[in-house]
């Protein structure tokens, strides 16, 4: 790239976004889209993938189309380019009423950043809409979904080819996280772009200013009696990550119970009304720390979070890596603390393997397929294999592609299990996991299954407060709303 | 929702047996006829669909363990529950202590639920607005909600409705007791400030989730109320349209309009393409919604026909029965009809 070029990147990066400079990986991708590439990026949460195509779009006239795998995360990507000032985003997905979906695709073409759901885009009828458009950019988010190597795979996104020629896309931008030599390989042919025109950027997963550390406990008892002591002397704010809503919920009581922390439990089973005002008061340090499913997060770019608990596994190594990603994003010393208890991996077992259709169930589905499509039965799994029927897939292949999955989800666990049982350098193994060497052990690296210097890594906040957002007074509630308004 | 027992203390009486799977499907909105009927005579038909927005909520569980306690006892037919002196104690010592909703008039009238939802994202776009803050979150909501209070927004941006939005935020606090005030603000989203959670407010207010919820849906019941009575509030008017909803449900409405118009059941059945079964469950339907004199009971109800009843239907209206009269020129639709219209008395 020029220099002319990147002073002038630098300029609208400023203006429109306020920061200075560029993160690692960005500025190659832009690059690479402005030479009229396609281009794959690998980079780690908290990278600022997002602020890639917004940028791109600034510079292009037409529709940015972003497919994104979960529609939770959608709407949170949507509310943030809303606060941004892209007014012009929307959120394209089952959630929208019939009303809501006839009132988007009337004003289809005021929309600059198209948010779509994969399903939707398998419909024919959503593609026709989609051909009065012209695409400058289709963005596929998670893109390692696309291929059955990974462990998310999902079967609409093998569909993505044929909408690539369907809608004439010149340009495609895959984001991942994580995708290993294979997988990238896999992305590209499955999405049918060539090689040639593809660029790959991809930055070191490692974040340096997150300390790694492990601790393992014999009781419920003594893990729980930990997590106390240890907050009351952590720095906040802070997330603790659960695989249960009622473990969640029972922990966030007990931290109500034994400290001077404002906390709040956040997942699926509390009202969006109340999920916004937990995700708007941790935003505004309101909240010290939020117990959570991993549903929270994601779209939530807070930079000042000064560490992430795992009461509970996740159910990958991935998983991991993006929710310690959460932490730190100011660059400055954070820290990641799973608190393991044997008992915990048969929970990460279970919510692993549990959506797997198995041999046998899939044996029987094929066998009564045609009884089965009469049916409208929500279940997740029958859903997935209904798929793979209507596309004519044959029963061997269905079983060979599943038994495929449960492998890797098996070696994931092996691997979560090794991390957190491991007498060595943490970060070590992590980056191992990801293709990476790492040789650089410091003392601000990691410690397994030891306490942590909290001091010396400067996490250390004995005297929490507990801060008091509640007016009690409403006349003062009322006037704080408006500006230089009495009465 | 967890469902208070308290609160099922007094869906329950000490002298009139009630059907505990009625009073469930009243609460979750089922507006069939029985249902209906029963309601009214209960006199609980304002909680109609009170809970219809819970999922899966049931409670007969609870019921039981009331009647294990032995706050409830069963009637005669083993199919009703009353309550028993220590239910009628209970309930009375629950009369101060208990958040019961003292607005479901307004609430079987607006869709209050959307009303709260477009007050709560206008008053945030109006603090950010004074504050001249463009970026902020808003409260997430419907895209063609949203777009009415967008709407709204830019036809108001260049009067005084920052000033008259704080005057009628000030005012209606100013209306309501201390606590309700406090509750009242903060519930409230806007610059630098947060709404505090149901659980927040719960423990702020020291109440259970359901009496929360009652105290929310009074809340902004008031506000229509406030509102609509003060001309000064008119610029928020546009909020309150199309919340209309009617306790007789869509279809019946239809039907009660096409009625009122001069149209016979059978006619009625014609237009709308339904039996003319239907078209009188309709019917009875407004009937038992409607105050007496709104409707046309005069219509099926003749001089004759209700001097008939006089003579064959006595007593409690609750024990008559259709079979009494059942070898009669009378239809079932007439005998309820005579009976909601009693009701009305």
């Amino acid at each position: 790239m020029n220099d002319k070029l990147k002073k002038h990147l630098k300029h609208v990066l400023k203006s429109n976004f306020g920061y200075e400079d560029f993160r690692p990986g960005q500025l190659e991708v832009l690059d690479a889209l402005l030479k009229g590439k396609s281009a794959m990026a690998i980079l780690p949460t908290g990278a600022g993938k997002t602020l890639i195509y917004q940028m791109f779009g600034l510079m292009r006239n037409h529709t940015i189309l972003i497919v994104s795998p979960l529609i939770s995360l959608m709407q949170d990507q949507v509310n943030r380019m809303h606060y941004l000032g892209y007014k012009n985003s929307i959120a394209f997905n089952s959630t929208l009423s019939n009303q809501e979906k006839h009132f988007v695709i009337r004003n289809i073409k005021k929309y600059k950043y198209i948010y779509v759901s994969p399903e939707m885009l398998s419909d024919h009828g959503i593609q026709e809409i989609f051909k009065s458009l012209c695409i400058d950019l289709l963005v596929i988010d998670e893109a390692h979904c696309i291929s059955q190597w990974g462990l998310d795979f999902r079967p609409e996104y093998l569909d993505l080819s044929s909408v690539i020629r369907n809608l004439n896309i010149k340009q495609v931008l895959m984001l991942t996280a994580t995708a290993s030599k294979k997988t990238r390989f896999d992305i590209v042919e499955k999405l049918n772009l060539s090689p040639q025109n593809v660029e790959l950027i991809s930055c070191s997963v490692n974040r340096d200013n997150i300390f790694l550390n492990t601790h393992t406990f014999s009781s419920l008892e003594t893990k729980q009696n930990y997590l106390i002591r240890l907050l009351s002397v952590l720095k906040v704010p802070g997330i603790i990550y659960f695989s249960s809503k009622k473990v969640a919920n029972q922990v966030t009581d007990l931290i109500k119970a034994k400290t001077s922390l404002n906390v709040e439990a956040y997942h699926s089973g509390i009202s969006d009304d109340n999920r916004y005002r937990i995700q708007q008061q941790f935003m505004n340090n309101k909240l010290d720390l939020v117990c959570a499913t991993s549903a929270f997060g994601m779209g939530i770019d807070k930079n000042n979070i000064r560490f992430i608990i795992h009461y509970h596994l996740p159910t990958t190594l991935e998983e991991y890596m993006q929710e310690i990603g959460r932490a730190g994003r100011d660059g400055k010393q954070s820290i990641s603390i799973v608190l393991y208890q044997d008992s915990d991996i048969g929970l990460a077992n279970k919510l692993a393997l549990g959506d797997v259709p198995s041999t046998d169930e899939i044996n029987f589905f094929f066998d009564n397929a045609k009884i089965f499509a009469k049916t409208s039965n929500d279940d997740e799994k029958i859903k997935l294999l209904k798929y793979y029927y209507s596309r004519d897939y044959s029963k061997n292949y269905v079983i060979s592609i599943f038994n495929n999955l449960v492998h890797q989800k098996i070696i994931g666990l092996k691997s979560l299990h090794e991390y957190v049982n491991l007498q060595g350098c943490l970060r070590k193994y992590l980056l191992n996991y990801f293709d990476e060497q790492f040789s650089e052990y410091n003392d601000k690296c990691c410690a397994s299954n030891s306490t942590v210097d909290l001091k010396f890594l400067g996490l250390f906040n004995k005297n929490i407060v507990k801060s008091n957002q509640n007016h009690t007074n409403w006349r003062d509630i009322i006037n704080s709303l408006f500006y230089n308004v009495n009465i | 929702m967890k469902i208070d027992d308290e609160f099922l203390i007094f869906l329950f009486s000490y002298n009139q047996p009630r059907r505990p799977k009625l009073i469930e499907n009243l609460l979750a909105g089922r507006k069939t006829v029985s249902t209906l009927f029963w309601g009214m005579r209960y006199r609980l038909l304002d909680y109609c669909g009170v809970f219809s927005k819970f999922k899966e909520f049931s409670i007969m569980s609870k019921v039981h363990k009331l009647e294990k306690s032995g706050y409830l006892r069963r009637s005669k037919d083993n199919k009703h529950l009353l309550l028993t002196k220590l239910g009628l104690d209970r309930q009375k010592n629950l009369i101060d202590n208990y958040y019961l909703p003292k607005h479901l008039d307004v609430y079987q009238k607006y869709n209050v639920a959307k009303f709260s939802k477009r007050f709560l994202l206008a008053v945030q776009i109006v603090s950010e607005y004074s504050f001249h803050n463009k970026q902020y979150f808003p409260l997430q909501m419907n895209i063609l909600e949203y777009n009415l209070i967008k709407n709204w927004f830019k036809n108001n941006k260049k009067t005084d409705f920052i000033l008259k939005m704080h005057r009628l935020l000030y005012n209606f606090a100013d209306s309501l007791d201390n606590q309700r005030a406090i509750q009242f603000a903060t519930a409230l989203t806007g610059h630098k400030r947060i709404a505090l959670t149901n659980e927040q407010q719960k423990s702020q207010l020291n109440v259970t989730s359901l009496q929360l919820y009652f105290m929310q849906l009074d809340l902004f019941s008031e506000l229509i109320i406030f509102i609509k009575a003060n001309q000064d509030y008119n610029f928020l008017y546009p909020l309150l349209s199309d919340l209309d909803i009617q306790l007789m449900g869509n279809a019946s409405f239809d039907t009660f309009k096409l009625l009122i118009k001069g149209n016979s059941i059978n006619k009625i059945a014609h237009i709308k393409h339904i039996k003319t079964n239907t078209v009188k469950e309709h019917l009875l339907n407004a009937a038992i919604v409607l105050p007496k004199t709104a409707f046309p009971y005069s219509l099926f109800l003749n001089n004759e026909t209700i001097k008939f009843f006089k003579h064959n239907l006595k007593g409690n209206i609750d024990e008559w029965s259709f079979v009494t009269i059942k070898q009669t020129h009378i239809s079932f639709f007439g005998f309820r009809l005579y009976q909601i219209f009693r009701s009305k008395h």
